[in-house]
């Protein structure tokens, strides 16, 4: 069984409850946030993996990664940002991020990223 | 004298009015200004034709008349061919006008005015008008010929020939006041009085120049200044085509940008409904996964994840329903056909705890707003259960949507004699006063969404589904301290619910709206 944390940054019940179904049953730790309250989350769990959704009522994926990549202390944490494929085109090219996921995903998929990151760490 | 008054199928008159101008094809009224500037040109030529015929002023005068009239052309012809017929029909007029200068008075009105109505009629082939119309026209043009060839004879020259002149277009013209409201008032339902301002508006503005240089013209002509009193005529059509090419430019320009809002904000309707359906559809496929990678694994089935997962994905089934339900409704209102309603007795109490749980399920997972609720027991309207439900689930979602971390939503219930108030209240992000009342608006987006994923369609839709209900939908907010929705409903009258049990709930709807103060001031916040 694989072990490390992951942050979990999406507004949508849907998505948190599934993701945190796929992965708790991979044997990772999972923490849920949303808006700005995922920089305080992020710094204080020390996260392996950030999945950062891009659509969000206070403050979007694009401010919350670069808000991230600011501060030293969550600077070196992989993010992966997941959103519409067409959003993903648009708006990830200027965030600095690690990975894309476009929804809807795969649980596989959603798998396999968050494994290739675990194992970059 | 004048090239005056060629409006009058110009621009001032109200829409309405230009309707039925153009879509029956109302004969203007008799003697319209188009027409009666056709018959002073045909006076104006009678007239000139002695003074000139026998001295050098005749070749001048026909030269720059000719100059000026191929500038005219030009100027006009610059214009696509939609923009126009207008001046075509007195620019058909012209060259009969120039005949005139060498043949005596009646033949050269005749002739002015058979030049007219040629253009006219050639025109109308052109448009297409039917055969009524162009019997019509004819007639008018006929009076027309017959006042012009009458006049050339009646008029006498000198101070007193300008004076006639002048006074016969400002009567003629001043024919429109009266005939424009008696034809057109029964014709379209406007009050006359109302028909009669345009009229004046029209000719104030539109005209007025064109009288100063039908003036001016009659001005040179009585001192023998040939040259300068032809060239006026051409100005005043160069003018006209000017003014008319003008407006209608205006309104292709107004149009197209109509068209190209509403192609917009329709794409972004489409970006919208499809984000709105892919996260649920995410959860459906992702469940699905989850429980078959479970079943392949080899493993015992653990029955109750199973459930759970189940439970997870009928959930995000019933997200999709509702998206769908709600563009299904949007597309069927957008086609003009009315919401099937299937009417029945909705308990709204329960309807508002059931939504609050579910969001509150959801938010409390995301340390989101919590919902509180405040709803007596048994409260009953009439109703469709399903649309009912949508209406406060998108009120309630909203407001936790753009609510910020913990902070607290509430909804009450209450009722009064009259009505059954569902009362939705946050300390979110707010609206801008100026952006209110376009909210419920399909389509429709607060600046302080952006970012925040939704098809805009959700409170444009409640105000439907509420509204034909018999009830009324009201918003307040201040940007920063939060938005207060509020939702009444009729509240069932005992002796009507024994009696009609499946009466469609908008029937009773306008004495309600009557005798209620406007929600707004039923006073949230």
């Amino acid at each position: 069984m694989p072990h490390g944390t992951v942050l979990v940054v999406d507004d949508d019940p849907i998505i948190v409850a599934l993701l945190e179904a796929a992965l708790v049953g991979q044997g990772y730790q999972v923490h849920s946030s949303a808006n700005g309250a995922a920089i305080q989350a992020a710094r204080d769990l020390q996260p392996d993996v950030i999945l950062l959704d891009l659509m969000m009522p206070e403050m979007d994926g694009a401010e919350v990664s670069k808000r991230l990549r600011e501060d030293p202390q969550t600077a070196m944490i992989p993010i992966v940002v997941m959103s519409a494929a067409e959003r993903l085109r648009a708006k990830a090219t200027e965030m600095q991020v690690n990975d894309r996921l476009s929804k809807p995903f795969t649980i596989r998929d959603v798998l396999a990223t968050v494994e290739r990151w675990m194992r970059a760490r | 004298m004048s090239a005056a008054g060629t409006a009058g199928e110009g621009g001032g008159i109200e829409p309405t009015v230009h309707t039925v101008f153009r879509a029956r094809l109302w004969p203007q009224p008799l003697l319209s200004a188009g027409t009666v500037a056709v018959a002073l040109l045909a006076l104006i030529a009678a007239w000139l034709s002695p003074l000139a015929a026998p001295t050098d002023d005749l070749s001048l005068a026909t030269t720059v008349a000719a100059i000026g009239l191929a500038a005219t052309v030009v100027v006009t012809y610059q214009y696509p061919l939609h923009l126009r017929p207008r001046t075509k029909v007195y620019m058909a007029s012209v060259p009969y006008f120039l005949l005139a200068a060498v043949v005596p008075p009646a033949l050269a009105a005749t002739a002015a005015g058979a030049g007219a109505l040629a253009g006219e009629l050639s025109v109308r082939r052109q448009l297409g008008t039917k055969a009524e119309g162009i019997a019509t026209e004819v007639g008018r043009r006929t009076v027309i010929v017959l006042c012009g060839a009458l006049l050339a004879h009646a008029v006498e020259q000198g101070w007193l020939h300008t004076v006639a002149l002048v006074g016969a277009a400002l009567v003629l013209e001043a024919g429109d006041f009266v005939t424009c409201p008696l034809i057109l008032a029964p014709l379209s339902g406007e009050s006359p009085l109302h028909i009669a301002v345009a009229v004046a508006r029209d000719a104030a503005l539109v005209e007025g120049a064109q009288y100063l240089l039908g003036l001016l013209g009659a001005l040179a002509a009585e001192q023998n200044l040939w040259a300068p009193a032809l060239l006026v005529l051409p100005t005043a059509l160069v003018y006209r085509a000017l003014k008319q090419a003008q407006e209608l430019h205006a309104q292709a320009v107004g149009a197209r940008r109509v068209a190209e809002d509403a192609v917009r904000v329709r794409d972004e309707f489409l970006i919208a409904a499809s984000h709105d359906l892919r996260t649920p559809l995410t959860g459906v496929i992702g469940y699905t996964e989850l429980m078959q990678m479970h079943l392949e694994s080899g493993e015992t089935p653990d029955r109750e994840w199973l459930l759970s997962q189940i439970d997870a994905l009928s959930r995000a089934g019933a997200r999709m329903r509702t998206t769908v339900d709600e563009i299904t409704d949007v597309a069927q209102l957008q086609m003009g056909q009315p919401l099937e309603f299937h009417v029945g007795l909705v308990d709204i109490s329960a309807v508002v705890h059931g939504v609050a749980t579910s969001m509150t399920v959801g938010a409390r997972r995301l340390a989101g707003a919590p919902v509180e609720v405040d709803a007596p027991p048994g409260i009953i309207v009439r109703g469709d259960s399903g649309r009912l439900a949508r209406v406060v689930g998108n009120i309630v979602g909203n407001a936790v949507k753009y609510s910020p971390l913990g902070t607290p939503v509430r909804a009450t219930v209450t009722q009064d004699e009259r009505w059954v108030t569902i009362t939705v209240r946050d300390q979110g992000v707010g609206i801008p006063a100026d952006e209110l009342p376009h909210v419920f608006t399909h389509f429709y987006r607060a600046s302080t969404a952006l970012g925040i994923a939704g098809t805009g369609i959700g409170l444009a839709g409640a105000k439907t589904i509420v509204e034909q209900h018999g009830g009324h939908i009201a918003i307040q907010s201040v940007v920063g301290e939060g938005t207060t929705v509020e939702v009444l409903l009729p509240r069932i009258v005992e002796t009507a619910e024994a009696t009609v049990p499946n009466q469609p709930a908008d029937l009773c709807a306008q004495d309600h709206a009557e005798k209620t103060p406007a929600p707004q001031q039923k006073g949230a916040q």
